[in-house]
Protein backbone atom coordinates (compact mmCIF):
# COMPACT_ATOMS: atom_id res chain seq x y z
CA UNK A 1 0.00 0.00 0.00
CA UNK A 2 1.52 2.88 -0.92
CA UNK A 3 -1.06 5.79 0.54
CA UNK A 4 -2.01 5.29 4.35
CA UNK A 5 -5.94 4.87 4.86
CA UNK A 6 -6.79 8.00 6.46
CA UNK A 7 -5.59 9.75 3.56
CA UNK A 8 -7.99 7.76 0.87
CA UNK A 9 -10.89 8.15 3.30
CA UNK A 10 -10.19 11.83 3.61
CA UNK A 11 -9.70 12.41 -0.08
CA UNK A 12 -13.10 10.58 -0.91
CA UNK A 13 -15.12 12.83 2.13
CA UNK A 14 -13.11 16.33 0.67
CA UNK A 15 -14.01 14.62 -2.92
CA UNK A 16 -17.68 13.91 -1.98
CA UNK A 17 -18.31 17.18 0.06
CA UNK A 18 -17.12 19.48 -3.23
CA UNK A 19 -18.70 17.29 -5.97
CA UNK A 20 -21.71 17.21 -3.96
CA UNK A 21 -21.20 21.29 -4.38
CA UNK A 22 -20.61 21.45 -7.75
CA UNK A 23 -23.19 19.61 -8.70
CA UNK A 24 -26.01 21.22 -6.55
CA UNK A 25 -25.19 24.43 -7.94
CA UNK A 26 -26.69 23.27 -11.18
CA UNK A 27 -30.22 23.54 -9.95
CA UNK A 28 -29.54 26.67 -7.49
CA UNK A 29 -28.56 28.47 -11.22
CA UNK A 30 -31.81 26.68 -12.79
CA UNK A 31 -34.16 28.32 -10.10
CA UNK A 32 -31.85 31.16 -10.05
CA UNK A 33 -32.02 32.28 -13.47
CA UNK A 34 -35.59 31.22 -13.99
CA UNK A 35 -36.72 33.39 -11.52
CA UNK A 36 -34.49 36.29 -12.65
CA UNK A 37 -35.72 36.19 -16.20
CA UNK A 38 -39.36 36.24 -15.10
CA UNK A 39 -38.27 39.00 -12.65
CA UNK A 40 -36.55 41.20 -15.51
CA UNK A 41 -39.58 40.48 -17.93
CA UNK A 42 -42.06 40.95 -15.40
CA UNK A 43 -43.52 37.98 -15.62
CA UNK A 44 -44.01 35.46 -12.69
CA UNK A 45 -41.92 32.15 -13.15
CA UNK A 46 -41.90 28.87 -11.58
CA UNK A 47 -44.96 29.02 -8.87
CA UNK A 48 -46.84 25.93 -8.90
CA UNK A 49 -44.44 22.85 -7.71
CA UNK A 50 -42.98 24.01 -3.75
CA UNK A 51 -43.25 27.02 -2.12
CA UNK A 52 -42.41 29.45 -4.95
CA UNK A 53 -41.56 26.98 -7.01
CA UNK A 54 -38.40 25.62 -5.51
CA UNK A 55 -38.56 21.83 -6.43
CA UNK A 56 -39.13 22.79 -10.35
CA UNK A 57 -35.27 21.87 -10.93
CA UNK A 58 -36.02 18.74 -9.15
CA UNK A 59 -39.19 18.05 -11.03
CA UNK A 60 -36.88 18.62 -14.17
CA UNK A 61 -34.22 16.34 -13.29
CA UNK A 62 -36.58 13.49 -12.82
CA UNK A 63 -38.64 14.16 -16.07
CA UNK A 64 -35.07 14.42 -17.87
CA UNK A 65 -34.62 11.21 -16.66
CA UNK A 66 -37.67 9.72 -17.33
CA UNK A 67 -37.55 10.73 -21.12
CA UNK A 68 -37.81 8.08 -23.78
CA UNK A 69 -34.27 6.82 -24.53
CA UNK A 70 -33.35 8.18 -28.05
CA UNK A 71 -30.28 8.08 -30.27
CA UNK A 72 -30.10 8.70 -34.07
CA UNK A 73 -29.36 5.61 -35.51
CA UNK A 74 -26.85 7.15 -37.88
CA UNK A 75 -24.56 8.42 -35.17
CA UNK A 76 -21.05 6.97 -34.37
CA UNK A 77 -23.18 5.52 -31.03
CA UNK A 78 -19.24 5.55 -29.02
CA UNK A 79 -18.77 9.14 -29.14
CA UNK A 80 -22.27 9.97 -29.19
CA UNK A 81 -22.63 8.70 -25.33
CA UNK A 82 -19.06 10.01 -24.84
CA UNK A 83 -19.82 13.78 -25.26
CA UNK A 84 -22.21 14.31 -22.57
CA UNK A 85 -19.73 12.80 -20.35
CA UNK A 86 -16.77 14.89 -21.24
CA UNK A 87 -18.41 17.51 -20.87
CA UNK A 88 -19.43 17.03 -17.44
CA UNK A 89 -16.16 15.07 -16.29
CA UNK A 90 -13.90 18.08 -17.21
CA UNK A 91 -15.16 21.11 -14.60
CA UNK A 92 -15.51 18.38 -12.00
CA UNK A 93 -12.14 17.22 -12.47
CA UNK A 94 -11.02 20.74 -12.31
CA UNK A 95 -12.47 20.79 -9.09
CA UNK A 96 -9.96 18.79 -7.62
CA UNK A 97 -7.40 21.70 -7.28
CA UNK A 98 -9.94 24.52 -6.37
CA UNK A 99 -9.53 25.34 -2.48
CA UNK A 100 -12.87 26.76 -1.12
CA UNK A 101 -11.38 26.78 2.12
CA UNK A 102 -7.81 25.26 2.57
CA UNK A 103 -9.23 22.01 4.17
CA UNK A 104 -11.73 21.64 1.29
CA UNK A 105 -8.95 20.81 -1.60
CA UNK A 106 -9.34 17.16 -2.57
CA UNK A 107 -5.63 16.96 -3.74
CA UNK A 108 -3.02 19.01 -2.00
CA UNK A 109 -0.91 20.08 -4.85
CA UNK A 110 1.56 23.32 -5.76
CA UNK A 111 0.26 23.29 -9.18
CA UNK A 112 -3.37 23.78 -8.53
CA UNK A 113 -3.71 26.29 -10.98
CA UNK A 114 -2.30 24.35 -14.36
CA UNK A 115 -4.48 21.74 -13.00
CA UNK A 116 -7.41 23.93 -13.52
CA UNK A 117 -6.03 25.59 -16.64
CA UNK A 118 -5.81 21.44 -17.81
CA UNK A 119 -8.95 19.37 -16.89
CA UNK A 120 -11.26 23.34 -17.36
CA UNK A 121 -10.33 23.41 -21.17
CA UNK A 122 -11.26 19.54 -22.06
CA UNK A 123 -14.47 20.30 -22.52
CA UNK A 124 -14.25 21.72 -25.93
CA UNK A 125 -13.88 17.67 -26.84
CA UNK A 126 -17.02 16.80 -25.58
CA UNK A 127 -19.33 19.40 -27.38
CA UNK A 128 -17.20 18.25 -30.84
CA UNK A 129 -17.41 14.92 -30.28
CA UNK A 130 -20.62 15.06 -29.47
CA UNK A 131 -21.79 17.53 -32.91
CA UNK A 132 -19.58 15.33 -34.79
CA UNK A 133 -20.88 11.92 -34.01
CA UNK A 134 -24.70 12.92 -33.81
CA UNK A 135 -24.95 12.37 -37.68
CA UNK A 136 -26.32 15.93 -38.33
CA UNK A 137 -25.48 19.18 -40.30
CA UNK A 138 -26.60 21.78 -37.77
CA UNK A 139 -25.10 19.24 -34.84
CA UNK A 140 -21.91 19.73 -36.79
CA UNK A 141 -22.02 22.95 -37.86
CA UNK A 142 -22.99 24.30 -34.38
CA UNK A 143 -19.71 22.06 -33.07
CA UNK A 144 -17.60 23.63 -35.18
CA UNK A 145 -18.91 27.28 -34.50
CA UNK A 146 -18.81 26.89 -30.56
CA UNK A 147 -15.24 25.15 -30.43
CA UNK A 148 -13.91 27.40 -32.63
CA UNK A 149 -15.16 30.39 -29.91
CA UNK A 150 -13.98 28.10 -27.05
CA UNK A 151 -10.58 27.84 -28.16
CA UNK A 152 -10.72 31.71 -29.45
CA UNK A 153 -11.49 32.84 -26.22
CA UNK A 154 -9.42 29.80 -24.54
CA UNK A 155 -5.92 32.10 -25.25
CA UNK A 156 -7.47 35.03 -24.06
CA UNK A 157 -8.59 33.62 -20.62
CA UNK A 158 -5.16 31.50 -19.90
CA UNK A 159 -3.22 34.69 -20.57
CA UNK A 160 -5.20 36.57 -17.77
CA UNK A 161 -4.70 33.77 -15.47
CA UNK A 162 -1.23 33.97 -16.04
CA UNK A 163 -0.43 37.41 -15.94
CA UNK A 164 -1.92 36.98 -12.14
CA UNK A 165 0.24 34.04 -11.45
CA UNK A 166 2.83 35.85 -12.70
CA UNK A 167 2.08 38.56 -10.34
CA UNK A 168 1.81 36.08 -7.19
CA UNK A 169 4.62 34.01 -8.28
CA UNK A 170 3.31 30.71 -7.43
CA UNK A 171 1.20 28.17 -8.98
CA UNK A 172 -0.74 27.12 -5.89
CA UNK A 173 -4.43 28.81 -5.12
CA UNK A 174 -3.86 28.30 -1.42
CA UNK A 175 -0.77 30.23 -1.46
CA UNK A 176 -2.26 32.92 -3.78
CA UNK A 177 -5.68 33.49 -0.91
CA UNK A 178 -3.12 33.64 1.65
CA UNK A 179 -0.84 36.38 -0.02
CA UNK A 180 -3.86 38.73 -0.60
CA UNK A 181 -5.11 38.68 2.78
CA UNK A 182 -8.00 40.82 4.06
CA UNK A 183 -6.21 44.02 2.88
CA UNK A 184 -8.63 45.20 -0.03
CA UNK A 185 -5.41 46.37 -1.74
CA UNK A 186 -3.37 43.64 -2.20
CA UNK A 187 -6.32 41.82 -4.02
CA UNK A 188 -5.68 40.68 -7.40
CA UNK A 189 -8.39 43.02 -8.71
CA UNK A 190 -7.05 46.12 -7.65
CA UNK A 191 -3.28 44.80 -8.78
CA UNK A 192 -4.28 44.21 -12.12
CA UNK A 193 -7.42 45.35 -13.22
CA UNK A 194 -6.96 45.07 -16.91
CA UNK A 195 -6.59 41.06 -16.27
CA UNK A 196 -9.19 41.12 -14.10
CA UNK A 197 -11.77 42.67 -17.37
CA UNK A 198 -9.86 40.65 -19.87
CA UNK A 199 -10.45 37.21 -17.26
CA UNK A 200 -14.48 38.22 -16.90
CA UNK A 201 -14.89 38.78 -20.61
CA UNK A 202 -13.58 35.50 -21.23
CA UNK A 203 -15.01 33.74 -18.37
CA UNK A 204 -18.59 34.43 -20.04
CA UNK A 205 -17.24 33.28 -23.58
CA UNK A 206 -16.01 29.96 -22.07
CA UNK A 207 -18.87 28.88 -20.57
CA UNK A 208 -21.22 30.17 -23.45
CA UNK A 209 -23.17 32.91 -21.41
CA UNK A 210 -25.06 35.37 -23.02
CA UNK A 211 -23.43 38.09 -24.73
CA UNK A 212 -21.64 35.01 -26.55
CA UNK A 213 -23.99 32.32 -26.18
CA UNK A 214 -23.12 31.20 -29.84
CA UNK A 215 -22.90 27.38 -29.60
CA UNK A 216 -26.91 27.40 -28.53
CA UNK A 217 -28.55 30.85 -30.72
CA UNK A 218 -31.80 28.82 -31.21
CA UNK A 219 -32.83 31.88 -33.38
CA UNK A 220 -29.55 31.13 -36.11
CA UNK A 221 -28.87 27.23 -35.85
CA UNK A 222 -31.31 24.67 -34.95
CA UNK A 223 -29.97 24.25 -31.12
CA UNK A 224 -26.29 24.02 -31.73
CA UNK A 225 -24.18 21.44 -31.00
CA UNK A 226 -26.98 19.31 -29.24
CA UNK A 227 -29.54 19.21 -31.86
CA UNK A 228 -29.84 15.03 -31.66
CA UNK A 229 -29.79 15.01 -27.83
CA UNK A 230 -32.42 14.73 -25.95
CA UNK A 231 -33.48 13.27 -21.86
CA UNK A 232 -30.52 13.14 -19.46
CA UNK A 233 -28.08 13.36 -22.19
CA UNK A 234 -29.47 16.59 -23.06
CA UNK A 235 -28.92 17.71 -19.50
CA UNK A 236 -25.75 16.77 -18.78
CA UNK A 237 -24.31 19.10 -21.62
CA UNK A 238 -26.33 22.17 -19.64
CA UNK A 239 -25.00 20.73 -16.69
CA UNK A 240 -21.24 21.08 -17.69
CA UNK A 241 -22.17 24.68 -18.90
CA UNK A 242 -23.60 25.38 -15.16
CA UNK A 243 -20.26 23.32 -13.26
CA UNK A 244 -17.68 24.82 -15.46
CA UNK A 245 -19.45 28.64 -14.95
CA UNK A 246 -18.92 27.33 -11.19
CA UNK A 247 -15.44 27.12 -11.56
CA UNK A 248 -14.55 30.00 -13.58
CA UNK A 249 -16.23 32.02 -10.64
CA UNK A 250 -14.04 29.92 -7.96
CA UNK A 251 -11.29 30.56 -10.17
CA UNK A 252 -11.96 34.30 -10.08
CA UNK A 253 -12.98 34.92 -6.49
CA UNK A 254 -9.39 32.89 -5.88
CA UNK A 255 -7.34 35.39 -8.20
CA UNK A 256 -9.04 38.64 -8.06
CA UNK A 257 -11.62 38.72 -4.91
CA UNK A 258 -9.04 37.21 -2.24
CA UNK A 259 -10.96 33.68 -1.83
CA UNK A 260 -12.02 32.84 2.05
CA UNK A 261 -10.81 35.90 3.33
CA UNK A 262 -13.43 38.87 4.60
CA UNK A 263 -12.46 42.24 3.22
CA UNK A 264 -11.18 44.64 5.85
CA UNK A 265 -11.18 42.18 8.96
CA UNK A 266 -9.27 39.29 9.85
CA UNK A 267 -11.59 36.47 10.55
CA UNK A 268 -9.20 34.94 13.64
CA UNK A 269 -9.55 38.47 15.05
CA UNK A 270 -12.89 37.96 15.40
CA UNK A 271 -12.94 34.69 17.32
CA UNK A 272 -11.10 34.39 20.79
CA UNK A 273 -8.07 32.73 20.10
CA UNK A 274 -8.33 29.57 22.55
CA UNK A 275 -11.59 28.47 22.58
CA UNK A 276 -11.77 24.89 21.55
CA UNK A 277 -13.59 25.33 18.51
CA UNK A 278 -11.72 28.25 17.22
CA UNK A 279 -10.45 26.70 13.76
CA UNK A 280 -13.71 25.10 12.74
CA UNK A 281 -15.17 28.54 13.50
CA UNK A 282 -12.53 30.19 10.63
CA UNK A 283 -13.15 27.48 8.76
CA UNK A 284 -17.43 27.92 8.66
CA UNK A 285 -16.87 32.19 7.92
CA UNK A 286 -14.39 31.51 5.84
CA UNK A 287 -16.27 28.93 3.84
CA UNK A 288 -19.52 31.12 3.87
CA UNK A 289 -17.73 34.17 3.14
CA UNK A 290 -16.54 32.20 -0.14
CA UNK A 291 -20.14 31.11 -0.54
CA UNK A 292 -21.66 34.67 -0.48
CA UNK A 293 -19.12 36.06 -3.07
CA UNK A 294 -19.84 32.96 -5.29
CA UNK A 295 -23.68 33.53 -4.98
CA UNK A 296 -23.61 37.00 -5.72
CA UNK A 297 -20.98 36.52 -8.99
CA UNK A 298 -23.29 33.84 -10.13
CA UNK A 299 -26.35 36.66 -9.90
CA UNK A 300 -24.21 39.32 -11.75
CA UNK A 301 -23.68 36.33 -14.50
CA UNK A 302 -27.43 35.71 -14.53
CA UNK A 303 -28.41 39.67 -14.65
CA UNK A 304 -26.03 40.19 -17.87
CA UNK A 305 -27.17 37.20 -19.39
CA UNK A 306 -30.90 38.80 -19.14
CA UNK A 307 -29.97 41.82 -20.00
CA UNK A 308 -27.26 41.98 -22.96
CA UNK A 309 -28.26 40.97 -27.15
CA UNK A 310 -26.06 38.43 -28.57
CA UNK A 311 -23.14 39.63 -31.12
CA UNK A 312 -22.36 38.08 -33.97
CA UNK A 313 -20.15 35.06 -34.93
CA UNK A 314 -18.05 37.61 -37.15
CA UNK A 315 -18.22 40.18 -34.40
CA UNK A 316 -17.38 37.46 -32.02
CA UNK A 317 -14.50 36.23 -33.71
CA UNK A 318 -13.23 39.88 -34.55
CA UNK A 319 -13.88 41.13 -31.08
CA UNK A 320 -11.70 37.74 -29.41
CA UNK A 321 -8.81 37.83 -31.66
CA UNK A 322 -8.42 41.71 -32.54
CA UNK A 323 -9.01 43.09 -29.18
CA UNK A 324 -9.11 40.41 -26.00
CA UNK A 325 -5.71 38.51 -27.05
CA UNK A 326 -4.01 41.94 -27.49
CA UNK A 327 -5.45 43.34 -24.22
CA UNK A 328 -4.74 40.03 -22.26
CA UNK A 329 -1.14 39.88 -23.72
CA UNK A 330 -0.61 43.78 -22.30
CA UNK A 331 -1.92 42.76 -19.00
CA UNK A 332 0.80 39.88 -19.03
CA UNK A 333 3.39 42.87 -19.16
CA UNK A 334 1.81 44.98 -16.78
CA UNK A 335 1.92 41.74 -14.05
CA UNK A 336 5.43 41.44 -15.25
CA UNK A 337 6.08 45.05 -14.64
CA UNK A 338 4.66 45.27 -11.17
CA UNK A 339 5.91 42.07 -9.79
CA UNK A 340 9.42 43.43 -11.16
CA UNK A 341 9.27 46.93 -9.66
CA UNK B 1 3.88 8.46 -7.04
CA UNK B 2 0.83 8.66 -4.35
CA UNK B 3 -0.42 11.78 -5.57
CA UNK B 4 -1.13 10.05 -9.33
CA UNK B 5 -3.17 7.45 -7.16
CA UNK B 6 -5.46 10.23 -4.74
CA UNK B 7 -5.95 11.73 -8.51
CA UNK B 8 -7.01 8.32 -10.25
CA UNK B 9 -9.26 7.84 -6.74
CA UNK B 10 -11.03 11.35 -7.66
CA UNK B 11 -10.64 10.51 -11.11
CA UNK B 12 -12.79 7.24 -10.60
CA UNK B 13 -15.45 9.38 -8.48
CA UNK B 14 -16.57 11.53 -11.07
CA UNK B 15 -16.45 9.22 -13.35
CA UNK B 16 -19.07 7.07 -11.66
CA UNK B 17 -21.02 10.18 -11.38
CA UNK B 18 -20.81 10.73 -15.43
CA UNK B 19 -21.37 7.37 -16.03
CA UNK B 20 -24.15 6.83 -13.59
CA UNK B 21 -26.32 9.68 -15.06
CA UNK B 22 -26.52 8.35 -18.50
CA UNK B 23 -27.22 4.88 -16.55
CA UNK B 24 -29.77 6.05 -14.67
CA UNK B 25 -31.15 7.45 -17.78
CA UNK B 26 -31.03 4.28 -19.43
CA UNK B 27 -32.27 1.96 -16.61
CA UNK B 28 -35.10 4.08 -15.79
CA UNK B 29 -36.62 5.46 -19.03
CA UNK B 30 -38.79 3.85 -21.85
CA UNK B 31 -37.32 2.36 -24.81
CA UNK B 32 -37.11 3.77 -27.99
CA UNK B 33 -39.89 2.95 -30.39
CA UNK B 34 -40.74 3.79 -34.07
CA UNK B 35 -44.10 5.30 -33.71
CA UNK B 36 -43.74 7.53 -36.17
CA UNK B 37 -42.33 7.03 -39.74
CA UNK B 38 -39.73 9.70 -39.60
CA UNK B 39 -38.91 9.69 -36.16
CA UNK B 40 -35.05 8.30 -36.90
CA UNK B 41 -34.21 10.64 -39.44
CA UNK B 42 -31.57 13.52 -38.43
CA UNK B 43 -33.73 16.73 -37.96
CA UNK B 44 -32.97 18.91 -41.09
CA UNK B 45 -36.34 21.24 -40.56
CA UNK B 46 -37.85 18.42 -42.37
CA UNK B 47 -35.81 17.95 -45.32
CA UNK B 48 -34.81 14.56 -46.48
CA UNK B 49 -31.13 14.56 -45.59
CA UNK B 50 -29.60 13.81 -49.49
CA UNK B 51 -25.46 13.29 -48.41
CA UNK B 52 -23.21 11.94 -45.33
CA UNK B 53 -23.05 14.52 -42.97
CA UNK B 54 -19.33 13.95 -42.31
CA UNK B 55 -18.21 15.45 -45.52
CA UNK B 56 -16.05 18.37 -46.50
CA UNK B 57 -16.65 21.66 -43.71
CA UNK B 58 -15.16 25.23 -44.20
CA UNK B 59 -11.41 25.10 -43.78
CA UNK B 60 -11.65 28.67 -41.74
CA UNK B 61 -12.34 26.35 -38.60
CA UNK B 62 -9.20 24.64 -39.07
CA UNK B 63 -7.17 27.84 -39.07
CA UNK B 64 -8.34 28.83 -36.38
CA UNK B 65 -7.05 25.72 -34.52
CA UNK B 66 -4.23 26.26 -35.86
CA UNK B 67 -3.85 29.88 -34.72
CA UNK B 68 -4.58 28.79 -31.35
CA UNK B 69 -1.85 26.44 -31.04
CA UNK B 70 0.75 29.09 -31.32
CA UNK B 71 -0.41 31.38 -28.70
CA UNK B 72 -1.09 28.17 -26.38
CA UNK B 73 2.62 27.02 -27.07
CA UNK B 74 3.34 30.82 -26.05
CA UNK B 75 1.14 30.32 -22.82
CA UNK B 76 2.96 27.07 -21.91
CA UNK B 77 6.59 28.64 -22.57
CA UNK B 78 5.79 31.76 -20.05
CA UNK B 79 4.77 29.36 -17.39
CA UNK B 80 8.39 28.59 -15.95
CA UNK B 81 8.82 32.06 -15.71
CA UNK B 82 6.33 32.25 -12.74
CA UNK B 83 7.99 30.70 -9.89
CA UNK B 84 11.45 33.00 -10.73
CA UNK B 85 10.12 36.26 -11.69
CA UNK B 86 11.14 38.04 -8.56
CA UNK B 87 14.62 35.96 -8.63
CA UNK B 88 15.35 37.16 -12.00
CA UNK B 89 14.11 40.80 -11.73
CA UNK B 90 15.09 43.22 -13.95
CA UNK B 91 17.07 40.54 -16.48
CA UNK B 92 13.78 38.55 -16.98
CA UNK B 93 12.07 41.81 -17.53
CA UNK B 94 14.10 42.46 -20.49
CA UNK B 95 13.81 38.91 -21.89
CA UNK B 96 9.70 39.07 -21.58
CA UNK B 97 10.07 42.24 -23.57
CA UNK B 98 11.89 40.63 -26.00
CA UNK B 99 9.83 37.53 -26.02
CA UNK B 100 6.40 39.30 -27.04
CA UNK B 101 8.06 41.51 -29.38
CA UNK B 102 8.82 38.69 -31.22
CA UNK B 103 5.46 37.34 -30.40
CA UNK B 104 3.74 40.57 -31.26
CA UNK B 105 5.09 39.86 -35.12
CA UNK B 106 3.11 36.77 -34.90
CA UNK B 107 0.02 38.06 -33.98
CA UNK B 108 0.19 40.77 -36.26
CA UNK B 109 0.69 38.16 -38.58
CA UNK B 110 -2.33 36.33 -37.54
CA UNK B 111 -4.11 39.38 -37.29
CA UNK B 112 -3.55 41.32 -40.33
CA UNK B 113 -2.97 38.05 -42.96
CA UNK B 114 -4.02 35.13 -42.07
CA UNK B 115 -7.23 35.72 -40.16
CA UNK B 116 -7.90 39.07 -42.00
CA UNK B 117 -10.57 38.00 -44.62
CA UNK B 118 -12.23 34.94 -42.60
CA UNK B 119 -13.01 37.37 -39.68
Amino acid sequence: MIVGTSEIVGLIIKAGIVLFLALNIVPIMVYAERKVSAFIQRRIGPEKIGIYGVIQPLADALKFILKEAFYPPGANKFFYYIGPMISVLSPLLAFMAVPLIPILQPIRTELSALVVIAFSSLGVWGLLLGGWSSDNKFSLLGALRSSSQFISYEVSLSASILAMLIIYGTFDFVKIVEMQGENIVKWGVLLNPLAFLTFFISALAESGRIPFDLPEAEAELVGGYHTEYSGMKFAMFFMGEFVHLALTSCVMIILFFGGWNMPFIRISSLLPPDYLFTPVLEYAIGFGVFSAKLLLLLGIFIFIRWTWPRFRFDQLIRFGWGTLILLSLISIVISAIIAVL
Amino acid sequence: MEKIFLVSIYFLISLVIAVGLIFIHYILSEKAKQNFPDKFLPFESGMTPLQDVRGRFPVKFYVFALAFLIFDIEIALLLPYIPVVRELGLIGLVEVFIFFGVLLLAYIYVREIALKERI
